[in-house]
């Protein structure tokens, strides 16, 4: 099978993918008992007003009817009207989504290129003085409320040692909007003020954020080392001499990040999830923070376009992964 | 042979080495001394747990590091001390004057690397050499080893390559430095046996010629027997025999190589109780005192509680065994007497109408599906079997992996429903039954799996796997389940006293012993045994082949025998069928299959088969070393492209035809031009 082909194929179950949440999204938060034309409102609206609103938004049709009209709007590229906000809704996710993504690549990124070295030298020195500190480390990482863990770095990096800012994203103005992902507009504009800015405010609540599954890669990378290690063409190739460094980076590696892709994949979905509680520690203005406020509004076309755009974003990663998938195990790629 | 004369590329000297662990010191390693001189092929043999894969990877200390502790001993290399040597040394080493090829070509190379760059990285560790100048040398080697296409091949992942081609990748990699020593250990086990001919008889041909020693590490006599210039036996970590490999195997000196010898069965002695030795190997852990086998050796007297050094043996001066027999000059090893086997032999008689009919059964798989779901094609295993099996008679299966064999034993099973044809158990039709019916009838069969070690489940104690069919067919009181339970371990030879054991604190044989008491459990009247010995060294294999004769005998049980290995079936089958890709090929009574074999295919797996005694000479009996798919059938005769007899006429299907009739047996061959075959020189053995 041809990268070309897993990339069509991917992009063709996207639209279904898209399709079979935004509808199972849209259901379920009908079924939210409340009434967003009555909150809207206000407490002292008559039955009159609150009627009004709700054939305003639309809400006075039949579910499938609002359904229907949603996904035709939808393919138009129109979001939608915020009923918290009233502002379209794609406007407000353009503002904030970009930030929770710049956020939870960050803290991939991080939890990644840390997790893997940590695991490899770990499962190199199984049982030694160097493992046994990475594995703590990890077990910590796995099970330090990131809330918890946020404070304590505000306290120490921003409070005491002063080294990192504790809130927002930037000081100072933006750079030119391209991506909406301030360090990649800044790095492509030039702007290094900005970037500068960009990345200090990112460090901390990256860290917070990515420390639980720094502890998940490291622990998964040295079980799957472990594991490669022991394999028969790890014998074959120390049969023929090759030395231990080449047998762990050559032989090894590819192979025991395979079972780790995966679950990679998996953790990026994860992090949009978490980053809420992140994003509020840190102030950060995100998704967290909008969604919440739009479920307790129940502002229905707001959570569904957070979900459609989580769900397109989810999609494209686990693409990224299949690809990488097929970069690492020829088999998958069925090469001739 | 002017080995004499010869220097030692490899020298063990008294090596002791023990694996420290938390229940003990396992002592996997005695006093083993050991040479290897220049451009000899020396075999080393034992069967499991031995140490004689302790001992080949101790020669480049690929053991893990930490895990071994050498109390005394040391080991050279063309004069280097290994022991010794630093880590970076010995990088230098192995590969480039040591290489080894191991076992399982299927997991040893590499699943992510082109082939070619794991040779030519082999190259590159030792030489300095081009880019260029390497790939061309790993491309000649690939041909040397003739691995066809191997511009191809360089570039393919392994996946894409067979059992086979892999090990002769593997050589390639291992002759690619032109290495003073070859380490071999039990580079054939697992191939198939026509696969296994042309492997060994390219590893000894290139080795001669390259003047490259061997040494061969297995657990098989008989390919000792056709490869090896002198031979080591070893057990329990001792070395016990040594000397030239004709020596030891015509005239074996101490009892345990003799009872190793007598528990093979021959191509020659069918359905006679083999000599089983008795008991197991002993844990290393916990070594008896003395000789190491004394407690198994029917010979074994006072002097055995010493352990015996190596004595001078009858026949070649080098021929020397560790028993005190040969010290005391009893000269009357003769006299060890046989170990006795509990039961006459049995004289199948089988009779009536047949218990199980197989009619025109076909199996296909479906494979790769398109987006509605529907299969792109179809692995066809089996393409019109017809069998039949009658009570109290032995019908062995015979062939190579992919031939189908396991799928017939599932569908004899039920476990897999047929696409096509009918299965009659004793004139009931098992398509046609509805589930509870079937469930009931399923009593009367039941299956031995090749290994107990999976079959079993490892937290039901050992009662309870036992009767667990009974349990599930109907209410039992506990204690009656019990009695049952003992009563069918006393059946199969187990003791009662370890029946509230779980399966891990048995050894292979018993493990396969609780297998065939579960079997039993349910009364059944056909047994299917698929590779019901493969798995097991062969002592313990002897034991069961003995047992499966003893119950047949005392319980009228017919066997459908299921198995790769032809000497075994030759030995326990009344009647065998020979599979090929799906199909019977060749059916009859196990003497004219075995002793006479009619089709090409059958000639070739037989002529394939080491025997003990034969001449040296191996030839090749097929022309193409490559099963043809079962993904996309050949189209006339399955066996066209590899028969060496193939001619016209093979192009159209071909039919079982049958060839004699003797008695009311009749004997098929799927070969039109069967009588027109030269006739069947059997080699007989000098034995």
């Amino acid at each position: 099978m041809s990268f070309a082909n897993v990339i069509r194929r991917r992009l063709i179950l996207l639209v279904f993918v898209v399709f079979g949440v935004s509808l199972v999204t849209f259901a379920m938060s009908h079924m939210i008992p409340g009434d967003p034309a009555r909150m809207m409102a206000g407490e002292r609206a008559t039955n009159e007003m609150v009627a009004h609103i709700r054939q305003l938004l639309g809400l006075d049709r039949s579910l499938p009817l609002q359904y229907i009209g949603y996904v035709r709007d939808l393919l138009h590229g129109n979001f939608g009207i915020s009923i918290r906000t009233q502002r379209p809704v794609l406007n407000d996710l353009l503002l904030f989504f970009p930030a929770t993504i710049e956020l939870a690549i960050a803290a991939l990124l991080f939890a990644i290129l840390l997790g893997i070295p940590l695991g490899i030298v770990s499962a190199i020195a199984k049982d030694r003085a160097i493992d046994q500190v990475t594995r703590t480390i990890s077990v910590t990482g796995i099970s330090t409320p990131a809330f918890w863990l946020g404070l304590l770095l505000i306290y120490l990096f921003y409070g005491r040692l002063g080294i990192f800012p504790g809130s927002g994203r930037i000081d100072g103005a933006p750079p030119l909007r391209i991506t909406g992902l301030y360090t990649l507009d800044a790095l492509v504009t030039g702007d290094w003020p900005a970037l500068r800015s960009a990345l200090s405010h990112l460090v901390l609540p990256a860290l917070t954020l990515g420390f639980v599954h720094l502890g998940i890669v490291t622990r998964q990378v040295r079980s799957a080392m472990l594991e490669v290690l022991q394999e028969d063409y790890v014998r074959t190739a120390k049969a023929g001499g090759l030395s231990r460094p080449r047998i762990i980076l050559d032989h090894a590696l590819r192979n025991a990040l395979i079972p780790s892709v995966t679950m990679i994949g998996l953790a990026f979905g994860d992090l949009l999830y978490g980053a809420v509680l992140t994003e509020t520690v840190f102030a950060w203005p995100g998704m967290g923070n909008y969604v919440v406020q739009s479920i307790s509004a129940l502002d229905f076309p707001a959570i569904m376009g957070f979900t459609v755009m989580a769900s397109t974003a989810y999609v494209l990663v686990n693409l990224m992964v299949d690809l990488t998938y097929m970069f690492l195990d020829p088999q998958i790629r069925g090469v001739g | 042979m002017t080995a004499d004369l010869a220097r030692n590329v490899v020298e063990i000297d008294g090596l002791t080495l023990d694996f420290p662990t938390y229940r003990g010191r396992v002592h996997a390693l005695s006093d083993v001394t050991l040479a290897v001189r220049e451009g000899e092929i020396v075999g080393l043999v034992g069967e499991s747990g031995c140490g004689k894969s302790v001992t080949s990877m101790s020669i480049i200390r690929l053991l893990p590091p930490g895990s071994t502790d050498v109390t005394s001993g040391t080991i050279q290399l063309l004069g280097r001390d290994v022991l010794g040597a630093d880590e970076r040394e010995m990088e230098g080493v192995r590969g480039k004057l040591v290489s080894m090829v191991f076992q399982e070509p299927m997991n040893a190379l590499n699943p992510t690397i082109r082939i070619g760059r794991q040779i030519t990285q082999v190259i590159h560790r030792h030489e300095r050499v081009s880019a260029v100048e390497a790939e061309e040398r790993a491309e000649a080697l690939l041909t040397e080893m003739q691995v066809p296409d191997a511009q191809r091949i360089m570039r393919s992942y392994p996946f894409e390559l067979s059992g086979g081609m892999r090990q002769r990748v593997l050589l390639a990699m291992a002759f690619s430095c032109n290495p003073a020593v070859l380490i071999a250990d039990e580079p054939t086990t697992a191939l198939d046996v026509t696969v296994q001919a042309q492997v060994l008889m390219l590893l000894k041909e290139r080795a001669k010629q390259r003047g490259t020693s061997v040494l061969f590490i297995t657990h098989d006599l008989a390919v000792v027997a056709q490869l090896c210039d002198s031979v080591y036996v070893m057990y329990a970590g001792h070395i016990v025999e040594e000397g030239p490999t004709r020596d030891v195997l015509r005239r074996p000196a101490h009892p345990y190589t003799r009872a190793l010898l007598r528990s093979l069965p021959d191509l020659g002695s069918p359905r006679e109780p083999l000599a089983a030795i008795a008991g197991t190997v002993p844990d290393l852990a916990n070594l008896p005192t003395g000789c190491a086998f004394r407690p198994r050796c029917p010979a074994a007297h006072d002097a055995c509680q010493r352990v015996p050094r190596l004595f001078a043996a009858p026949g070649d001066a080098r021929h020397r065994a560790a028993c005190w027999l040969l010290y005391e000059k009893a000269g009357s090893l003769e006299s060890v007497p046989r170990v006795s086997a509990d039961d006459a032999p049995a004289v199948g008689t089988p009779t009536g109408a047949p218990l199980l009919a197989l009619d025109d059964i076909a199996v296909r798989f479906p494979v790769g599906f398109d987006w509605r779901g529907r299969a792109r094609g179809h692995v066809h295993a089996l393409n019109g079997i017809d069998l039949a099996l009658r009570s109290g008679e032995t019908l062995g299966v015979v062939g190579e992996s992919g031939c189908g064999k396991t799928t017939l034993a599932q569908v004899v099973m039920r476990l897999l429903t047929p696409s096509r044809g009918r299965i009659v158990f004793d004139g009931i039709d098992l398509a046609e039954l509805e589930p509870s019916r079937l469930r009931e009838i399923r009593r009367r069969f039941q299956i031995v799996f090749q290994d107990p070690q999976s079959s079993l489940d490892p937290r039901m104690r050992v009662w309870r796997a036992i009767v667990e069919p009974l349990a599930i067919l109907g209410k039992h009181s506990t204690s009656w389940l019990r009695e049952k339970a003992r009563a069918l371990a006393e059946e199969v030879g187990l003791r009662s006293g370890q029946l509230d054991r779980y399966p891990h604190e048995f050894s292979g044989g018993q493990r396969q012993r609780i297998a065939i008491a579960r079997a039993l459990a349910s009364g059944p009247d056909l047994l299917v045994l698929d590779e019901p010995t493969s798995a097991l060294d062969v002592s313990v294999q002897a034991q069961i082949l003995n047992l499966f004769l003893a119950l047949q005998k005392r319980l009228g049980l017919a066997y459908l025998f299921i198995s790769h290995n032809v000497a075994v079936v030759r030995h326990i089958a009344d009647r065998v069928a020979v599979m090929y890709l799906g199909q019977i090929v060749e059916l009859g009574t196990s003497a004219q299959v075995l002793d006479q074999p009619g089709h090409p295919y059958t000639r070739a797996l037989l002529a394939s088969v080491p025997k003990i005694g034969s001449n040296e000479t191996l030839e090749l009996p097929v022309r193409s070393m490559e099963l043809p798919s079962n993904f996309h059938l050949p189209i006339g005769c399955f066996f066209r492209d590899r028969c060496p007899f193939a001619g016209p006429g093979c192009e159209k299907p071909q039919h079982l035809l049958k060839t004699e009739r003797t008695a009311d047996e009749p004997r098929m061959v799927r070969c039109h031009r069967v009588r027109a075959l030269p006739p069947w020189l059997r080699e007989d053995p000098e034995r």
